[in-house]
Parts: structure tokens; sequence; C-alpha cells
């Protein structure tokens, strides 16, 4: 069965709400996200937007007071949504791996990385443990930690950020999993170790037909890795397309506004554009389209309706009225 | 060209060693070597940027240029006067031309003051106007309006105000005293882009408008070409490329700003690039740095000269200061 589904992830409707003493805050609020197979996709927006809580939501591992309320969320065509703990826990064994910002939180910090590794080794494959060390080695010395042999018997704390975010990759390289689910895994990082991080994900794409899902707020992270992206905003998707065309052709104003505000490297110093205003609260959120407060385009039926996403071709999806052959033909 | 200019601070052989304990576990003192023999100028008016890796040594350089720490051997002559001969009530009088500006603006302003009040602080703490309560709301005001505040939310909190309001905040403290030198350090690397824009166009329109000059400390790479004249690169606690922006990025001549800038992603996939070369290897530790050159350990052209010799910065032809024994150039000094 598994072989004839060709997206690795479909999420479908998906609601995420967190029921606090205040109120509800609807932290995702229907959204659907498709990988396909060995794809990248690229999860981005501003801080707050439901990035995170979508992959927790995946994971299963929100916290109290959140849920999910509504929707699927199926992983080689199976819904995870309503699975046991015991049954998640599986497949965040073997299906899924997911590597955060701090790798501490997902490395046990009383284990050396060599021995987490070689027991990640004799779960999936049945190897003897010598030849799970030496195949640990091997792992380390492919995802560029210096001194193998010597980091094998180090502790977590004993690395840099760097040194186990690759440990967490090689992890991965010989988990083979499905999907890897990435938030933000080079924010902490300089420039030349995200280069290389960047570089060992696309090589588990490759290798290993692993998805990922790429969790991140920089766009230029983005344009080198992704082959896919949905732009969030307010817990909603506002656009979504092959990387090149939205670059290229970024259609809604707020995904606009984005890849305008960063300054480029070529030389310039005239103003950068900037989105006016602030992310909205959760709580208080305008009625209409979630961007309307802050749009530049904002017409009137905007504040009156919240737009559907709506396909303009070549697989680029726009949440915005603009698009709406209804509403611009009224205004025509 | 850069000889014309006015030089507003001028550090030389500046360092710093911090002793640190080796471990957790493990008592025995270690020396780092966070800066080591620094020669530096920064001329009235420009933006001066610092960048390089975590831990290179760019917030200690910054906060020595303004004698926040006592350097462990060198001098920083500040408008032309040693600020080390000081005494400490004259530094004290000195600091008001002298600010900095830090990367986390939730940290650095005082959540349980207004920001009327955190604005005035500085005002007050040199009794500025007389202590004429007017004069110093009036001031105030104008800070704020300045820097994008609307004055009538000056007795709202930080926390009602979001990150780049609030850095915006920090940075009409940092204005207050009508100073000449702003460290910033990382102003914007916490804060979401649409966010980031807002206190980049500000400090691009205060360099316009002021004679202000801008230490500006940050590891990214897009930030310092919009908003810098030249850029310092360092690496373990050293300078190895200080050049004019423009210069620096098109032509890159010391190869770890080679191998820095072809590490930026790009925000655009058409120049995407699967085959970058990379560096190999950690950064190696400022506890026990490298023989001879400190990138030698990375570097693809490294030469036997390269492990056993230090580099001294050189001037090339074109005026920039490079130190690596590969780059032609003459001496300094
Ligand atoms: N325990 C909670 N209670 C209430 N609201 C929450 C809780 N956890 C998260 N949220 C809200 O859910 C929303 C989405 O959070 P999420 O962590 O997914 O954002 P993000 O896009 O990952 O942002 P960042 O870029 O800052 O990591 C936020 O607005 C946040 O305030
Ligand atoms: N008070 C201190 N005691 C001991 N070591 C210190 C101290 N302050 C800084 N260091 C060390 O000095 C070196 C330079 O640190 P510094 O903070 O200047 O780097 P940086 O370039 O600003 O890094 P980042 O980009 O991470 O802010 C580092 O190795 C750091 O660990
Ligand atoms: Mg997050
Ligand atoms: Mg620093």
């Amino acid at each position: 069965m598994e072989n004839n589904v060709k997206n690795t992830l479909e999420i479908k409707g998906m609601k995420t709400h967190f029921f606090t003493r205040r109120g509800v805050v609807p932290a995702v609020d229907g959204v659907d996200i498709t990988i396909p197979k060995a794809t990248i996709v690229g999860i981005v927006g501003e801080s707050g937007c439901g990035k995170s809580m979508t992959a927790m939501s995946v994971m299963q591992l929100l916290q109290y007071p959140g849920r999910i309320v509504e929707g699927e969320i199926l992983l080689d065509g199976e819904n995870l949504v309503g699975k046991t703990k015991k049954e998640m826990c599986e497949i965040r064994g073997n299906d899924i791996s997911m590597i955060f910002q701090e790798p501490m939180t997902s490395l046990n910090p009383v284990y050396t990385v060599g021995k987490q590794v070689t027991e990640a080794i004799m779960l999936h494959q049945d190897v003897s443990k010598e030849e799970a060390k030496r195949m640990t080695i091997d792992i380390f010395k492919k995802v560029g930690i210096p001194e193998p042999e010597k980091r094998y018997s180090s502790y977590p704390h004993q690395l840099s950020g760097g040194l186990r975010q690759r440990v967490m990759i090689g992890m991965a390289m010989v988990c083979k999993p499905k999907l890897m689910i990435a938030d933000e895994p080079t924010t902490a990082l300089d420039v030349t170790i995200e280069a290389q991080i960047l570089h060992l994900m696309r090589q588990l794409r490759d290798e290993t037909g692993t998805s990922i899902m790429m969790i991140t707020h920089n766009l230029g992270v983005v344009a080198e890795l992704c082959d896919y992206v949905y732009v969030m905003y307010a817990g909603k998707v506002m656009e979504a397309a092959p990387v090149k065309e939205l670059f290229k052709n970024p259609s809604h104003p707020y995904t606009f506004g984005l890849l305008n505000s960063i300054p480029k490297i070529t030389y310039t110093k005239d103003e950068l554009y900037t989105i006016k205003g602030m992310v909205p609260n959760l709580q208080q959120l305008p009625s209409g389209c979630r961007f309307c407060p802050r749009c530049e385009k904002t017409m009137r039926v905007c504040t009156e309706k919240m737009p559907e996403l709506i396909d303009i071709g070549g697989g680029h999806l726009v949440r915005c009225c603009l698009y709406d052959k209804e509403v611009v033909g009224a205004y025509e | 060209m850069s000889n014309e200019k006015e030089i507003l601070v001028s550090a030389r052989g500046l360092t710093k060693e911090f002793a640190a304990q080796a471990s957790m576990w493990n008592s025995k003192k270690q020396v780092v070597h966070a800066v080591t023999d620094v020669n530096l100028d920064i001329y009235k008016g420009e933006t001066l940027a610092l960048v390089g890796e975590s831990g290179c040594g760019k917030s200690t350089l910054g906060r020595l240029i303004l004698h926040l720490i006592q350097p462990t051997r060198g001098s920083v002559v500040f408008n032309g006067t040693d600020l080390s001969k000081l005494s400490d009530e004259e530094l004290r009088q000195q600091r008001k031309s002298m600010q900095m500006i830090f990367q986390d603006p939730f940290a650095s302003l005082n959540p349980r003051w207004t920001i009327r009040r955190i604005v005035e602080e500085p005002l007050r703490t040199h009794n500025m106007f007389n202590g004429s309560d007017e004069e110093r709301e009036k001031r105030v005001r104008e800070l704020l309006s300045r820097c994008g505040i609307r004055p009538e939310f000056m007795d709202r909190y930080p926390h009602q105000f979001s990150g780049g309001q609030r850095q915006r905040v920090a940075i009409a403290r940092a204005l207050a005293l009508n100073p000449q030198l702003i460290v910033c350090d990382e102003p914007v690397s916490a804060l979401d882009v649409s966010i980031q824009a807002q206190v980049l166009n500000l400090l691009g329109k205060l360099q316009k408008e002021t004679h202000l000059t801008h230490l500006f400390i940050s590891h990214d790479l897009s930030v310092v070409r919009y908003l810098s004249d030249r850029v310092c690169v360092m690496f373990l606690g050293k300078i190895c490329e200080l050049g004019v922006t423009r210069d620096v990025y098109e032509n890159p001549l010391h190869p770890y700003t080679k191998f820095l800038l072809d590490a930026i992603p790009l925000p655009d996939p058409e120049l995407r690039k699967e085959d970058k070369d990379m560096l190999t290897g950690e950064i190696p530790s400022p506890v026990n740095p490298p023989s001879g050159c400190l990138f030698h350990t990375r570097c693809p052209k490294c030469t036997e000269k390269c492990t056993k010799e230090i580099p001294e910065l050189k001037r090339t032809a074109d005026g920039r200061m490079v130190a690596c024994h590969l780059v032609e150039g003459e001496k300094i000094e």
C-alpha cells in the first residue's frame, strides 16, 4: 500500500488551539500542507505565526493546554491524529525525526553521542554492537565531525551547537526516516556552519529519500535549500509555491513585504521596505483577512471576508482577495 | 582617501585576555585570548561594521573601545584622549559621548519603567537642562518622534511595544546625550525581518542626518553590506581584513573572508549553489589558538610559512588592510 502514496506528509485542515484561562488561542487555524516524497518543503513566517506548533502537532508533542481540534495528519497515507501514545512513540522513533534550534533537547544528556547513535543503528538494523560502532564512526566522518573516534565518547554538552546538529543529522541518516522535521536548525549557528548543515540536509534527502519540513524565518535558507515553500501568517497559510516561483512572483502582499524588507547583498543604501503595524494578537484577530490591517492593497471586501486559498497556476496558491475573480470582477 | 578623514577612535595593540575555568569539573585556570593586538581607527561619521563568527571577539572589542572593560594591553584614544588615563569621574563625563545598543531589547529596558522614564534617565543622571522638567520632556518627545515612536505613547511600558519599537526606544535612549559614537551590538539579530527593516531604516536615517559614528557589530553579512561604509572581518580575536565594504564584498582578499561571504544563503533561488566550497572542521579555540596564522588549520591555501609565522596586517594597493602571507601589500608604520 505504502508505495503508491506519493506524498510523505499531508496535513489537511489542521487546527491546533490552546485553551488558556484567558480564552482560546488559535495558534494553527486550518492549515493544509503537503510534503511529497524526497522533497524539502520550507515553512516561513514571522515569530508567533504557528510554525513550531504545526511541527509539534505532527509529532503529537503538544503541551497542555494545546490540542489538535480538527483535521488530519497523514503520514504515508496513515492518519496520525488519534494514535495512542505508544503508537506515536514508535512512529517518532522510526518514521519521523526532528531536529530543533537547540539540539540539546533531542539528545540525551546522560549518554555519550556515540552510544546514542550506535543504539539507534542497532534498533534499525540487524548488526552486532561492534559493527554498529564502526558504522557510527563512519557516519560521524560523513557528517564532518572532526576526530570521530574521539568524539564518539563525548557527551552532548561537550560538543558545540554545530557538532550536536551534525550528530542529529547523522542519526537521521542511519534511521532513514520518512520525514525529518527541522525547526530552525541553523538559527543559532554561524553562517559557515549553517552552510555545512544545509549541505548535509540536502545529502540526507538525496541519499535516503527522506522528506524534510524546514521551518525557518530566514528567507536566504529557504532560497538555498527548499523545493517548495509555505508562507504562514497568524495561524494560516497565506501563500504556497515552488521556491523559484515564490521569489520571482510573490503574490500575496505579505510575502511581497517579507521579501522586500530584507537587505540584499547587492550594494544599496536605499530605504528598506517595511510592513507597517504589528503581528496581530491571535485572540483579537481582525475580521476578514488577517493581514488586512497591515496591507497596502486593502479593499473594503478584505475586512469582510477571509479569502480562500486560490490556485493561480503552476502549483502557486494565494490567500488574497486580489485574486478572487468575483471580487475583482465586482470592482471592474 | 581615508588619510584626510578625521579619526574619532584609535585603538592600538588592543588585547583582552580572560581568565576562565577550564570546565565545570576542572578548576584549572585557562587564558581565553578574546581580542589580540588589534589596531583600528574609526573615522568621524562613518559606520564601521565588525563581522566574524561567534566567539571571535566582536563584543569584547566593542566593549574595550568604550572602556567598559579594561584592556589587558593596549590603548584606546577617543577624540584625542587616552581613555586609560582618565579618572573615574572623567570617564563618566566622557561616556556621554559614547553609547551602546544591545541585541536584546527585552533585557536592556527596565520593564517597570515607562518609556518616558527610560529615555529621560540619562538626562537626569547627567543633570542636563539644569533639572528643568519642561525642557527634559521636550527633549524626550523629540527623541522618541525622531525614532518613530509616537510621543503620546511615552507613558506606556516596554511590554506594550513590539520588539522593533522597543529597540527604537533603546536607540532614543542612546541618543539622549548627543553621543558621538554608538556601538551597536547585534541590534537587529533578535528581530523579525519586517521589524528589523524599521530599525535598519532608522539607523540609516540617523547616519545621514547627524554626524554620528557607528560601530556596528553583526554576524549578518547582508545587513552589514546594507548599512556599513567599511567592514572589519575578525577571526579568533584578530583582524584579518579591513576595508571599504563594497571592495571587500566584491573582491575579498583574505581566504577567510571569501569563505564567509560564500557561505551566506542568498535570498534568491536562481543563485543557488549546491557545490559551495565549504569550510571544514570547527572554529579553533581561543584558549589554544593555533601557531602562525590563526586560520591556517582551516585554510585551503595554507603553506609551510603560514603554520609558523604570524602574518602582520599589510596595506594593499587599494588601501585595504589584510593579514595573510599570500596577499601582496606593504608594511604598515
Ligand atoms: N502554551 C501556550 N499557550 C498559549 N498560546 C501559545 C502557547 N504556546 C504557543 N502559543 C501561541 O501559539 C502561536 C504559535 O506559536 P509557534 O511557537 O508555533 O510560533 P512560531 O511560528 O514557531 O514562532 P517563532 O518563529 O518565534 O518560533 C503563538 O502566537 C503563541 O503565542
Ligand atoms: N567575561 C568573560 N570571561 C571569560 N571569557 C569570556 C568573557 N567574555 C567573553 N569571553 C570569551 O571571549 C571570546 C570572545 O567573546 P565575544 O563575546 O567577544 O565574542 P563575539 O564575537 O561577540 O561572539 P558572538 O557573535 O557569539 O556574540 C569567547 O571565546 C568568549 O567565550
Ligand atoms: Mg518556533
Ligand atoms: Mg557578541
